[in-house]
């Protein structure tokens, strides 16, 4: 069933449907949790309230068709929330267990010579992490970032190229030279 | 830079599949058990709750108490329309088209004022302020029934609810239902609830439409598939906003599909905004195809425009293409696209089934989303119950966990979690069967532009 008609069924209190919905955008969900808080209990806390305030605020949804759109909206909301009140400190340190390395790492002792995306997106201002995470895993356009943060599409384009600009410094080095020979690209 | 390559970065952070789902059910219940009363899709209870219905009007002269004058200078209406990011209304209250009311309801201590109006090109705006409301956030929740309550009203409704430093700001933004658009209006509007607050807030707004310049059009495109037709009917040039009313002819196979305008240009190349595209009054099947008459919403088209340039395109769709799992290997295809998927092994454990599959006769030039995403959104499903809306539970899984094998490839390997809460009771390779979403492969179609004279 197509996501529309499934989000329409959810607005009339079809639960079934609500539960479909926020499945088949789960990992995305978790995923974009990750990147702000950095650890997996976190980041299921993060996607816990969105799930939860997400069912009481869909009557608010203003167009079917941006639900997933308004499902992240909410999500970055609260794991800026979780973020802002302290309740974790963030770790400069990627805990995620795609390292290859058992070692632990942390800021101080990690060089920038292999220093990944993942580190490297933490250290951004928030805003600029957040116009990074819609343009380039949620796919959004200036235009829809610029309605979703709530700022004019000026601000969300000298956002997007400060952050890829800290980004590009960043990783320097690193292994990462996709991102410095594409990054300056667009 | 490169998204493909972003989201193969962010894709690497493991998703802990059984937590995630256990947060999720959380979640819900958590939010069932906050909500019962305002979700149910039918409502029996009538709340018996005295209220104070207290209209205040500004009349300047006028006899009838319903009507109400526009103001010279909306300040405060001005602000709610960009709290809500309405250009529309904004345009509109600039140029003082917007009527102002002061229609106030109060019932348990919790005060609504609806406070400005407008209906211009099948849209209507109905902005209010809430007082005496305890927050938790910078939203707040309210239930609303429109007019009778059906349907057809909340299809095209949009809701807000924002907290702004000057008060609690609330926007409907209703898309006139029907294909007819009547002069006049009177709109029933009954809040229930404002957060935790139940209540009975009763609103009847008389609305009129802003003046406005209809054309016919006599004008279609077709896909080069001739999948689709749109035959564009009329164009109604309201103040702040103009309808483009057309049919879309779908065919059999595409009963699912949406044909949506993309973005509308003026003759000189910029933007109009597209408001809503592809609002339905219903699709019927006239002989071999799909008939639906639709209608798309856009700003304000500049004064001296001579023409305007509408880019159609269209979303193809189409259900789950299904596979028994009795082979160790086959080849899945989209019935609509030349995607394929072929399975290249299956490994069956007590706890896991690990499918590796290659996609193949994918457009990845064109296609930006995640290929991970397609394998995370297959199922196994018991191979009776293919096609049933809601598989009964403990006969499928929904979902699975992918590794990446090689990106060039696009070689991939799922992992479906067969035991657990959400597992299958008696799983077994000869009665289930593999589906995929191959909706998700189907590009997007753009249909060639078309140009409507203005003047």
């Amino acid at each position: 069933m197509d996501e529309i008609k499934l989000v329409k069924k959810a607005r009339k209190g079809d639960d079934a449907a609500f539960e479909e919905l926020i499945y088949l955008h789960q990992n995305q969900l978790y995923r974009t949790a990750y990147i702000y808080v950095q650890n997996k209990e976190d980041a299921l806390d993060v996607v816990q309230e969105t799930v939860y305030k997400a069912y009481l605020s869909l009557d608010q949804l203003k167009n079917p068709q941006y639900f997933k759109t308004w499902l992240i909206r909410i999500l970055i909301h609260n794991a800026n929330e979780l973020l802002r009140t302290g309740k974790k400190l963030i770790k400069i340190k990627d805990e995620s267990k795609y390292e290859t390395s058992d070692e632990p790492t942390n800021k101080t002792n990690q060089t920038e010579q292999n220093i990944d995306l993942m580190a490297a997106i933490q250290q951004l201002d928030n805003s600029y992490q957040t116009v990074i995470i819609l343009y380039y895993y949620h796919d959004l356009s200036v235009h829809q970032i610029a309605c979703h943060m709530n700022v004019p599409e000026g601000t969300v384009k000298t956002y997007l190229h400060r952050a890829r600009k800290s980004l590009k410094k960043l990783l320097e080095g690193s292994e990462q030279g996709w991102i410095n020979n594409s990054l300056m690209m667009r | 830079m490169d998204k493909q390559q972003f989201n193969d970065e962010i894709n690497k952070i493991e998703v802990p599949q059984p937590d995630l789902h256990m947060a999720i059910k959380k979640g819900i219940s958590k939010a069932q058990k906050e909500k019962p009363a305002i979700r149910k899709i039918k409502r029996f209870s009538i709340p018996l709750i005295a209220s104070s219905l207290v209209i205040v009007f500004f009349g300047s002269g006028f006899v009838s108490p319903q009507m109400s004058r526009v103001f010279a200078d909306v300040p405060i209406i001005g602000k709610m329309y960009s709290s809500f990011n309405d250009s529309v209304g904004q345009n509109l209250a600039a140029s003082k088209l917007v009527t102002e009311l002061n229609d106030r309801a109060v019932s348990n201590g919790v005060g609504v004022t609806v406070n400005g109006v407008y209906y211009d090109s099948g849209r209507i705006s109905v902005t209010f302020k809430v007082d005496h409301l305890s927050l938790q956030s910078n939203d707040f929740l309210y239930d609303v029934k429109i007019a009778d309550g059906s349907d057809k009203w909340n299809r095209g409704a949009q809701y807000g609810g924002r907290v702004t430093p000057d008060g609690c700001f609330g926007q409907i933004l209703i898309d006139y239902p029907d294909k007819s658009l009547p002069e006049h209006v009177t709109l029933p509007l009954t809040f229930t609830a404002f957060n935790d607050v139940k209540g009975k807030w009763k609103f009847d707004i008389p609305i009129r439409q802003l003046d406005n310049k209809k054309i016919h059009i006599v004008q279609s495109v077709q896909s080069d598939d001739k999948e689709l037709k749109m035959n564009f009917e009329s164009l109604t040039i309201g103040k702040g906003s103009a309808t483009l009313d057309y049919k879309a002819i779908y065919s059999l196979v595409g009963k699912d599909d949406m044909a949506r305008i993309d973005k509308v240009t003026d003759d000189k190349g910029h933007k109009i905004d597209v408001l809503s595209s592809g609002t339905e009054f219903g699709r019927k099947r006239v002989g071999n195809s799909i008939e639906s008459e639709e209608r798309s919403i856009i700003g304000k088209i500049p004064e001296n425009a001579k023409y305007m340039k509408i880019y159609p395109h269209i979303q193809y769709s189409e259900s789950f293409v299904s596979h028994p799992l009795e082979k160790n290997s086959f080849e899945m295809k989209s019935k609509r696209g030349d995607a394929t998927l072929k399975v290249d092994q299956i490994q069956q454990s007590k706890r896991n089934l690990i499918v590796k599959y290659t996609l193949d006769h994918v457009d990845t030039k064109h296609l930006t989303f995640d290929f991970q995403n397609f394998g995370e959104i297959m199922k196994l499903t018991d191979s009776a119950e293919i096609g049933k809306d809601r598989p009964t539970i403990g006969h499928f899984v929904k979902g699975s966990t992918i590794k990446v094998l090689d990106s060039d490839k696009l070689q991939f390997q799922a992992s479906f979690k067969l035991d657990g809460e959400f597992g299958i009771y008696n799983f077994s390779l000869e009665h289930y069967s593999l589906e995929a979403p191959f909706s998700m492969l189907l590009p997007e179609k753009t249909l060639p532009p078309l140009t409507i004279y203005l003047k």
